[in-house]
């Protein structure tokens, strides 16, 4: 878990991964985790995977671009 | 006849190894080829090769079919790490692997070397401004914003053209099935590539094993900084599970099965 909470936060996904035990007996617990983490989740915002458009191509490009190739 | 082609005819004629894997120049293309005893003139066409191929994983596809076979292989620094990491996830037998050592990638490290990997080209200015650079270090990466990182990396994950170049050519990929093939995750043949789960797919698979040879990218059609994810695979590991694989022996801490694995029922 820890590995991919660090791999996600590389990415840009940081912070929106979260793994707890909780027993059936912990319903205490249980509230305050999910609660915990719904607040961070609206803080950080909607998921980016699903808005994501495709790369945003500036429409002016600037004139480092003249007469070079553009690369990838 | 130079020192190199002398060694692996003796240890051919001396039955130390049946079979070297090294290069020779095939219409001006150095390729990788088996050299045998029954064959053993054409050791003189036997060369280094600038190109670079995962030879290792030749062996082991040759191990798994002929298990006997006493394989020769012509290592420079990357191959050796990857020859550790397919001992360990026991895809070859040590006993069974000779190596001639050759000299290696410049790096850091080492900076008189004659391989193909050397620093790549700079990026362009589109990749530069809304992509990420190749010759970056993880830590550079970081500089980013969250919101930020997504957008570059999902502008170098959406290139991805689905060739499986990055995995056929990884030596330590020898999985028999491979998840970027099943069906519950990956869409094969089908574009644009699924972003992120195809590349974090393969990242999550390259901890512990991951040799940083660079062949990934190398292979890359779409120049996709693969080399850095995984570099950033390799810390996280270092970091977590204090493992670097290739160089430290033992068992990956991504491995599942233990150290002494049976199929014996266990007693309740």
């Amino acid at each position: 878990m820890s590995f991919l909470q660090a791999l996600l936060d590389f990415m840009g996904l940081g912070g929106r991964l979260h793994l707890e035990w909780i027993s059936s007996a912990e319903a205490r617990k249980f509230v305050q985790v999910v609660t915990e983490f719904t607040a961070k989740i609206k803080v950080l915002g909607p998921n980016p995977i699903k808005g994501w458009q495709g790369p945003e191509i500036p429409d002016s490009l600037p004139s480092i671009f003249e007469g070079r190739a553009l690369g990838v | 006849m130079n020192m190199m082609h002398e060694i692996v005819k003796e240890w051919l004629e001396q039955e130390k190894i049946d079979l070297f894997i090294g290069y020779k120049v095939v219409d001006g293309h150095p390729l990788p080829c088996f050299f045998t005893r029954e064959n053993i003139d054409d050791v003189d066409n036997l060369v280094e090769s600038k190109a670079r191929y995962p030879l290792e994983k030749i062996a082991a596809k040759v191990y798994s079919t002929h298990p006997e076979m006493k394989i020769g292989i012509l290592a420079r620094d990357c191959n050796q790490r990857a020859l550790n990491v397919l001992y360990v996830w026991n895809q070859l037998d040590p006993e069974k692997i000779e190596t001639v050592g050759i000299n290696c990638c410049p790096s850091p490290a080492r900076e008189h070397a004659d391989c193909s990997y050397l620093e790549r080209e700079p990026s362009g200015p589109l990749k530069t401004l809304i992509g990420i650079e190749n010759n970056l270090k993880p830590e550079q990466a970081e500089v980013y914003s969250q919101e930020e990182r997504f957008k570059r990396w999902s502008y170098e994950f959406e290139k991805c053209i689905k060739c499986y170049g990055c995995r056929n050519i990884c030596p330590v990929c020898f999985c028999k099935e491979c998840s970027l093939e099943h069906s519950d995750l990956i869409k094969k043949g089908e574009l644009p590539v699924e972003i992120p789960i195809f590349h974090l797919v393969r990242a999550v698979h390259m901890a512990g094993r991951c040799i940083d040879c660079g062949l990934c990218e190398d292979a890359c059609p779409a120049n996709i900084p693969l080399r850095l994810l995984y570099r950033e695979v390799n810390q996280i590991t270092a970091r977590l599970f204090d493992y670097r694989a290739g160089t430290d022996s033992g068992q990956s801490p991504f491995s599942i099965l233990g150290e002494n694995v049976t199929l014996e029922p266990m007693s309740l």
